[in-house]
């Protein structure tokens, strides 16, 4: 196993699918594939990591050929050493969050695939399981945090029992971070990374910070930052396209083709992991051409999840709000609801639309925001921290705020395929298809 | 305890284009506990809904002939969503694509045309439409459908924002919203209305207009009897995508609806039922989706509508519908309670919204609301009221 140089993406060998996680998300996504006849790849993250996720360019060497997309390449790395270069044409992350895949700007490894870490990497966002796993590994320069200390601390004591161990690896982590002198910085997001020569520059923002950092590489280990701040901290251009329904985003090697599962996309307990698992691996499926129908069941468990989801959904309520949004020197083209194009200008467009103190419902209704594909899962923090900052909203009307809504991950509408009930539609169907 | 001349009990449609109608003319305050909207008029599918649905089909045709008196009330909500959208400089969104109610099988072509003639028959606007013709009229349905019923009106409203503007509006002609508080108790006292609020000191008031939804009986229980029937319906819809039905599209024997939204998003409804509990709170219901009315909402869109095929469904929910008792409007002075005026319409409640706002609106101020009223009179509970009031 070899560990390719920097910016070169020749994989050791290639499949359909690299699966990285470890939970009932990721055990179903790859069963199903299986059953389905894809090659697909296991990383569990508890023993490997992922460095880097890099989307190949057609005629890149190890592109999937003339298939689309063309693919990718991720960088698997064992205890901080480089492990295995898998080229693959998708890439499901069943970690616990978004961000948790190594980001660095124009998708270009900002060095050694598999490097432990050093005093030159910086770690923003502090989702618990990535920083933690990242301080396995070595000892990052600074780890900014969105959130303050106390809401850290605070909003994990408020979780649900199902989410509540979370705390105890805070206060460890925590203790962690000072033992080893670790500078963090709560409260701060990130705000722009430009290079710098060989290295990058990152800016803050936040609480009245403009001390920008310089390091080698950057981890974007959180979902909260509003993706259109981590599309432009990366240097990347994006734009609303009403045809496509989304943020097109014209460098798209900021944000990689990665596909989220289970935890990843929000959906929590066994049987809610498993029977997203079994979704995603439709969708994976459809988007690289495998036969076969939708999986038998699923709906079931779809339901069963949506009763788990109900409890996250209320343990997001409670942190929605406690989560700054960037402020200072945000412009009015923030995109706070990346799904439905939502701005901060919009929201401040609508203000004298809503009753005063305008709930977070109100917002949503009005703008859409929270109504598209994530339902809420990534802005939701965002509309509330907004509507708190106008200073209407109180707390206690937060739980009237976006939630998400059952099914809580796309069910795709599918011309039944099988005879179901209407005989006739179903031999009327089968008719049409013919050419 | 605050005084005002007309208080509305409820911020739905009915509640907020009541106060729109009545904020030139009168000093109006809205109580609603949860918010504005936040029930039936924004779970709601807000079709416009023209021509009768399968439900009226049910009963034989002495039924339906009571079903047909709605149809003075439906040219009237008609030309006042028209004139709302004008109004409000098109903020009030309204599209009047034209309904199409499809039928799949022999059986329900014949229900189809027997509809039809008896709508004619009545006034309503509805024809008839042969396979042969449907091709060039609603291309988007499937081949499978062998007839229909179509009214060019019919369409949508944007509900999520419709009763935003209509209270903006009435805000802005000096109404007041209470959007934190329930009214708990109805009562006469020196000639006015003593209306205890929770929390809050209460309201005095001249008139009062009841437009509680599903919630009209329950608040109207201390001094009269309208009999409400509640029930869950289930909604879903998908992303937004590109233009696949540029109609509304229902089905004569199967609760479905079906409609793309101007953002792309295509909105399956039609009434599948979901789950109603009670629980304690203000509301004393909640709903509970069921999987097979969500699932079989999901099947008949993508049969009924070929091009849905392969849009996610990104969000179902269910919604508290209220329907008086024997199914029609109720929309008039209660019988010996002056000034205690009551206004719901349960099934098309939505499309009926601004008419039920506005009758309610006329009525308060002691004038002619332009629409015989007479059918939807809440005196025609009169006699359950009085055995009812008995027992209480
Ligand atoms: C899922 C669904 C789909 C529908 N689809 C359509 C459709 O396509 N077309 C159509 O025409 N109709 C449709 N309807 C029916 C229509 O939406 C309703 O009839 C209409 O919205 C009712 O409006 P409303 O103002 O009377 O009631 P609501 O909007 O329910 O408002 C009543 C208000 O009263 C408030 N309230 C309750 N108790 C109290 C109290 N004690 N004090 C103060 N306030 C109180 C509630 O909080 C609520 O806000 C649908 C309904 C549902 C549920």
């Amino acid at each position: 196993m070899s560990a390719p140089a920097a910016g070169d993406p020749r994989p050791d060998r290639t499949v359909d699918v690299v699966v990285v996680g470890h939970d009932e998300a990721a055990l179903a996504v790859v069963d199903e594939l299986r059953r389905r006849g894809a090659e697909v790849v296991l990383a569990d993250d508890r023993q490997v990591q992922v460095w880097a996720v890099t989307p190949l360019e057609e005629g890149d060497p190890g592109s999937a050929g003339d298939r689309d997309p063309a693919g990718m390449v991720v960088d698997l790395a064992v205890d901080g050493l480089p492990a295995d270069v898998i080229g693959c044409r998708a890439v499901v992350s069943a970690l616990s969050e978004y961000g948790t895949v190594p980001l660095v700007p124009g998708g270009e490894h900002a060095g050694e695939p598999g490097e432990p870490l050093d005093d030159d990497v910086l770690l923003v966002g502090g989702h618990l399981g990535a920083t933690e796993d990242a301080l396995r590994h070595g000892t990052p320069r600074e780890v900014w945090l969105p959130f303050g200390r106390a809401a850290l601390l605070g909003h994990l004591l408020r979780a649900p029992a199902l989410l509540r161990v979370g705390a105890l690896p805070a206060v460890r982590l925590l203790a962690l971070l000072r033992r080893r002198g670790v500078r963090v910085r709560f409260g701060t997001a990130l705000a722009a990374i430009e290079r710098a020569g060989d290295a990058l520059r990152a800016h803050p923002r936040g609480a009245g910070v403009d001390d920008p950092l310089t390091v080698r590489r950057v981890i974007v280990a959180d979902s909260r930052i509003p993706p259109s701040e981590l599309a432009r901290s990366v240097g990347a251009r994006s734009a609303w396209d009403a045809v496509l329904g989304g943020w097109v985003v014209a460098n798209d090697a900021a944000l990689l083709p990665v596909v989220a599962a289970g935890a990843a996309a929000g959906v929590r307990g066994p049987a809610g992991l498993a029977a997203h698992g079994v979704l995603v691996a439709d969708e994976i499926a459809t988007l690289i051409g495998l036969d076969g129908g939708p999986a038998p069941g699923r709906r079931t468990a779809l339901g069963r999840a949506v009763r788990r989801g109900r409890q996250l959904a209320r343990w997001q309520a409670g942190i929605a709000g406690r989560t700054p949004l960037p402020d200072a020197g945000t412009g009015a083209d923030t995109v706070v609801c990346p799904c439905e194009g939502v701005t901060l200008g919009d929201l401040e467009a609508i203000v004298p639309l809503l009753p005063d103190p305008p709930t977070p419902r109100d917002v949503k209704t009005v703008t859409r925001a929270g109504m598209g594909l994530c339902q809420g899962r990534r802005c939701a923090a965002a509309v509330t921290a907004w509507a708190q900052r106008c200073g209407r909203v109180s707390t206690d009307v937060l739980d009237a705020g976006l939630r998400p809504r059952l099914p809580l991950t796309p069910l795709v509408l599918r011309a039944p395929a099988q005879p179901r009930g209407h005989e006739a539609d179903a031999d009327r169907l089968v008719k049409r298809q013919e050419p | 305890m605050t005084a005002t001349s007309v208080l509305v009990i409820g911020a739905g449609i009915v509640g907020c284009s009541a106060a729109y109608y009545l904020a030139p003319e009168a000093d109006v305050l809205v109580v609603d506990p949860m918010g504005l909207a936040t029930q039936a008029s924004t779970q709601t599918a807000a079709n416009l809904h023209l021509q009768l649905s399968y439900t009226a089909l049910k009963g034989g045709e002495e039924e339906f002939r009571r079903h047909a008196r709605i149809i003075e009330l439906n040219d009237d909500a008609d030309r006042r969503w028209t004139a709302l959208a004008s109004e409000t400089g098109g903020r009030v969104k309204v599209v009047n694509f034209g309904g199409i109610v499809v039928a799949e099988s022999d059986d329900d072509v014949d229900i189809l045309r027997r509809k039809v003639e008896l709508e004619r028959a009545a006034g309503f606007t509805t024809e008839f439409v042969e396979r042969a013709d449907l091709v060039d009229l609603v291309p988007e349905v499937a081949s499978g459908v062998r007839g229909a019923s179509w009214h060019a009106r019919e369409g949508y409203v944007d509900a999520k924002t419709a009763c935003y503007e209509l209270a903006r509006a009435a805000r802005e002609r000096g109404a007041r919203f209470d959007l934190t508080s329930a009214v708990s108790g109805l009562r006469r006292s020196g000639g006015r209305w003593r209306v205890d609020t929770d929390p809050g000191g209460g309201v005095d008031a001249d008139i009062v207009v009841v437009a509680a939804g599903a919630w009209t009986e329950r608040v109207l229980s201390p001094v009269a009897t309208v009999p409400m029937e509640v029930s869950g319906l289930t909604m879903s819809v998908t992303e937004a995508g590109s233009r696949r039905v540029e109609h509304l599209v229902m089905h004569t024997s199967r609760p479905l609806s079906v409609k793309q939204v101007s953002s792309g998003n295509v909105m399956i409804g039609g009434g599948r039922p979901a789950r109603v509990v009670r629980v304690e709170g203000p509301l004393g219901w909640r709903t509970e989706p069921l999987r097979a009315s969500l699932r079989a909402g999901m099947d008949d869109a993508v049969r009924v509508v070929p091009g849905l095929d392969g849009l996610r469904v990104v969000r179902s929910w269910e919604g508290l519908l209220g329907s008086p008792a024997d199914d029609i409007p109720v929309i008039g002075e209660v019988p010996g309670q002056p000034g205690l005026i009551v206004s719901v319409a349960g099934h098309t409640g939505y499309t009926l919204g601004p008419t039920c706002g506005w009758a309610a609106a006329r009525l308060a101020l002691g004038q002619d609301p332009g629409v015989d009223l007479t059918p939807f009179s809440p005196g025609r509970f009169a006699a359950v009221g009085v055995a009812a009031g008995g027992t209480r």
